[in-house]
């Protein structure tokens, strides 16, 4: 089989869907049973610390690289430019989804249709999956790469309490934007039952348009419209720029609703694939 | 070599290559997939250099430069090296079994077991960023350097190899090896894409010495562009090839001690 090799990073052990008796408590039993099978391999979740811490430290030395240099035009000052970029890397870490890898492989193998008989939301048993993972890549790597980020190098809080909130709304719905574009991949799955690497090219998108790499202020400028047409800054660049106190209090109400619109209108999308999808739905296995 | 062994490893070779065309899909996304993820690294690289002078002296052509050379390598290390993302999976399923029951030493047929041809497009790639930068860069070429520039992309090639080889054969002992895989990517992408002289002094010392990840690329280009500091002058060319050599005798031996520890998953 050949493969790119990142597109292999993004593919986890299935996961084992319990039996619970109510909807409710069916979720929080997901996202409890991901977190401790997350937990369970330490020697994984500490090299995936390393690699995370490795990952943050590489780009804060060179951006500290490049300001040691003449600077040419304006730009943040490098601690901002330092805090963008470990708040980059802790994003990362908690952007953590197997819905993609997940529901293809759940379709093809024709379990999918143990999952559909269980009265639970599909994608919302999903999502709570997803959300144990989130949960358990926070304790496991977000809080110790925040650890050496504050203990070695001049990181930020929030530019203002009012700053912080809108970070975490907009963190938020940036987590959504991600999952529900990893979804919309994953429900291509119902009619095209091999997808290639399609969702690493998602990815790959998302790393040249969402800020994660390069901030959108030092984008070249034909590349701005782009990204103003697309979600994918709305996933990084976005709760970023609140956090650094690069977007004021005025402009907030509006870039907030645009980031909920993209929210809304990719949450529709999704339902209504599913809708359509699920009709013609093959079963394979059994 | 014999001539059967040799017969047999190229038709080894030539089933791993046959058997990619099975899912063309998996190619045709890769061709967008690729150059995106090439395109990010050098969106960075370009978006330093017109908003900063120089990143730890190095203007936007050499750091390109050294993003080609590096991208070279790891382009032949995709196209020689990928099933090493797999070698826990085969443990744990046993695959070593049929390998083992060959008369084919087993380390020639891991090898060939996955020749893939995408790598040849990350080949390509850094080949054209390569010849791209050092043309802005205006470098002379001749067909001594030229040679000497191929056999210190061997050498960068076998140093990748004997890394991944020696990371991911823990998992004749431990039947995980993808977290170390992925742990040793991140190093390699921030050790041979970037100018080690970004990083601490102790830093530089580790990638150097305990691991040679500045002999892929930041030690061959600093030569090739005539850095001031270049201690290793002259014979980093050689060097290069020399060190990848003993590097991967050494992997290839740790790889078969791995194995007399490998346990078959049964039937």
């Amino acid at each position: 089989m050949c493969c790119c090799p990142k597109a292999w990073k993004r593919f986890p052990d299935p996961v084992k869907m319990p039996a619970c008796s109510t909807a409710g408590s069916a979720y929080l039993h997901l996202v409890k049973a991901q977190l401790l099978t997350a937990l369970t391999y330490k020697t994984d979740f500490i090299l995936a610390i390393l690699g995370n811490v490795a990952v943050m430290l590489a780009s804060i030395y060179l951006w500290q690289a490049a300001y040691r240099s003449q600077l040419l035009t304006t730009g943040v000052d490098l601690d901002s430019m330092i805090t963008y970029v470990v708040m980059v890397a802790l994003m990362n870490a908690c952007y953590s989804g197997t819905i993609e890898f997940t529901l293809q492989h759940r379709i093809t193998q024709g379990d999918v249709v143990i999952d559909l008989i269980r009265p639970i939301h599909l994608l919302g048993s999903y999502l709570a999956v997803d959300l144990g993972l989130t949960v358990s890549a926070f304790l496991s790597r977000v809080l110790p790469m925040l650890a050496v980020a504050l203990i070695f190098f001049p990181f930020k809080p929030p530019a203002s309490l009012i700053h912080g909130g809108l970070f975490l709304a907009s963190a938020l719905m940036g987590y959504l934007i991600l999952w529900l574009c990893a979804a919309l991949i994953a429900l291509i799955c119902l009619w095209h039952i091999q997808l290639g690497h399609l969702g690493a090219v998602k990815d790959g998108f998302i790393l040249l348009l969402s800020g994660r790499i390069v901030p959108a202020w030092l984008m070249p400028d034909f590349l701005r419209p782009i990204m103003d047409l697309l979600p994918f800054q709305h996933i990084y660049q976005t709760p970023l720029s609140f956090y650094i106190g690069q977007i004021n209090l005025a402009q907030a109400s509006l870039i907030l609703a645009r980031q909920a619109l993209w929210t809304l209108a990719l949450l529709a999308l999704v339902q209504w694939v599913w809708f359509s999808g699920k009709k013609q739905l093959l079963a394979l296995g059994g | 070599m014999d001539s059967n062994l040799l017969g047999t490893t190229l038709y080894l070779m030539k089933l791993s290559i046959k058997k990619q065309f099975a899912y063309p899909l998996m190619f045709i996304s890769c061709l967008f997939l690729i150059p995106m993820m090439v395109a990010s690294g050098v969106l960075l690289l370009y978006a330093l250099a017109t908003h900063f002078s120089s990143v730890s002296g190095w203007t936007f052509d050499q750091l390109a430069l050294l993003y080609g050379f590096g991208y070279l390598s790891h382009g032949l290390l995709m196209v020689f090296g990928a099933q090493n993302i797999w070698m826990d999976q085969l443990v744990i399923k046993g695959e070593f079994d049929r390998m083992l029951l060959r008369p084919l030493p087993v380390i020639i047929q891991y090898a060939c077991s996955n020749i893939n041809l995408i790598g040849f497009i990350d080949v390509i790639i850094g080949a054209g960023i390569l010849t791209a930068s050092s043309w802005r860069l205006k470098l002379s070429w001749n067909a001594g350097l030229v040679l000497l520039l191929l056999l210190t992309l061997a050498g960068a090639t076998w140093i990748r190899l004997a890394l991944y080889l020696i990371v991911c054969s823990t998992a004749f002992w431990t039947k995980r090896s993808s977290s170390l895989f992925w742990l040793m990517t991140d190093l390699m992408e921030r050790a041979t894409q970037l100018p080690l002289s970004i990083y601490p002094q102790r830093f530089q010392l580790v990638l150097t010495v305990l691991l040679p990840l500045a002999m892929i690329s930041y030690q061959p280009v600093k030569q090739l562009l005539n850095q001031p500091g270049t201690w290793l002058a002259g014979l980093v060319f050689l060097a290069t090839p020399v060190i990848g050599l003993i590097i991967l005798y050494l992997a290839v031996k740790f790889f078969n001690f791995g194995l007399k520890q490998y346990e078959s998953a049964g039937s």
